[in-house]
């Protein structure tokens, strides 16, 4: 005859001497998930990653940020232009 | 004058900066802000393919906010036309502003077509100007220039 037994690593010792199941380890067992569950359990895994991944930039976007690494790229080219000639010229 | 030279003559202050052209093996770090302009345009010149016989054609990128596109060709009388397109960048979207006070943000295949031009100035002028990869940011070790 099987009985229940009490997983020992579960059980705490209170005050007085009285034993009790400690549910929250108890919860952390992996429960083997009905096809119901299974499903609501990838929805919400799905939802929670989409809430994380960024949205893809628009045309406009795309548009924009190639002018300003174009602009920043000349301008930091130029600059380290002015400062070879001034160099070269001892200012 | 074209109004292109004006533009660059407005941004530069040199009337003459439209005939600037790429020496070959130049030093990049003797090449002004200006000057560096003028090597990405040549280049805007070219994305879109064969330029007509009798048409001259310029995009380049202005600013971070201001991207141009040039036209200019001869109609069957010889008399010589001109067409500047000029796109802003506004928080709305893109602005597209005409000769003739024409303004009017642009959409689908039009939106379309210029974030493909900008792609293609972009990689084509990082690699062809500036010998960075377009990808990493890193610099490229071929003789690019």
């Amino acid at each position: 005859m099987s009985e229940l037994t009490p997983n020992l690593q579960n059980e705490r010792v209170l005050s007085g001497g009285e034993v009790r199941f400690d549910l929250h380890k108890e919860s952390e067992h992996v429960m083997p998930l009905n096809e119901g569950q299974a499903l609501a359990a990838a929805r919400l895994a799905a939802e929670k990653s989409q809430q994380t991944i960024e949205k893809a930039p628009t045309d406009s976007e795309i548009i924009a940020i190639h002018g300003l690494y174009v602009l920043q790229v000349r301008r930091h080219t130029a600059v380290a232009t002015q400062a070879d000639f001034d160099l070269a010229a001892g200012v | 004058m074209s109004i292109l030279k004006k533009v660059f003559g407005l941004i530069t202050g040199d009337s003459t900066a439209a005939s600037f052209s790429m020496p070959k093996n130049r030093p990049l770090k003797k090449l002004t802000e200006r000057e560096l302009l003028q090597l990405e345009s040549e280049i805007g010149a070219k994305l879109f393919g064969e330029v007509p016989e009798g048409h001259r054609r310029e995009f380049f990128c202005l600013d971070e906010k201001t991207w141009i596109w040039y036209e200019e060709w001869k109609d069957a009388a010889g008399k010589r036309h001109t067409a500047t397109t000029r796109y802003e960048v506004h928080q709305k979207g893109i602005l597209k502003v005409q000769e003739g006070a024409r303004y009017s943000f642009i959409e689908g295949e039009e939106l379309k077509n210029l974030r493909l031009a900008t792609t293609m100035y972009y990689e084509q002028v990082m690699r062809g100007v500036y010998g960075f990869d377009p990808k990493t940011g890193q610099k490229l070790h071929a003789n690019h220039s």
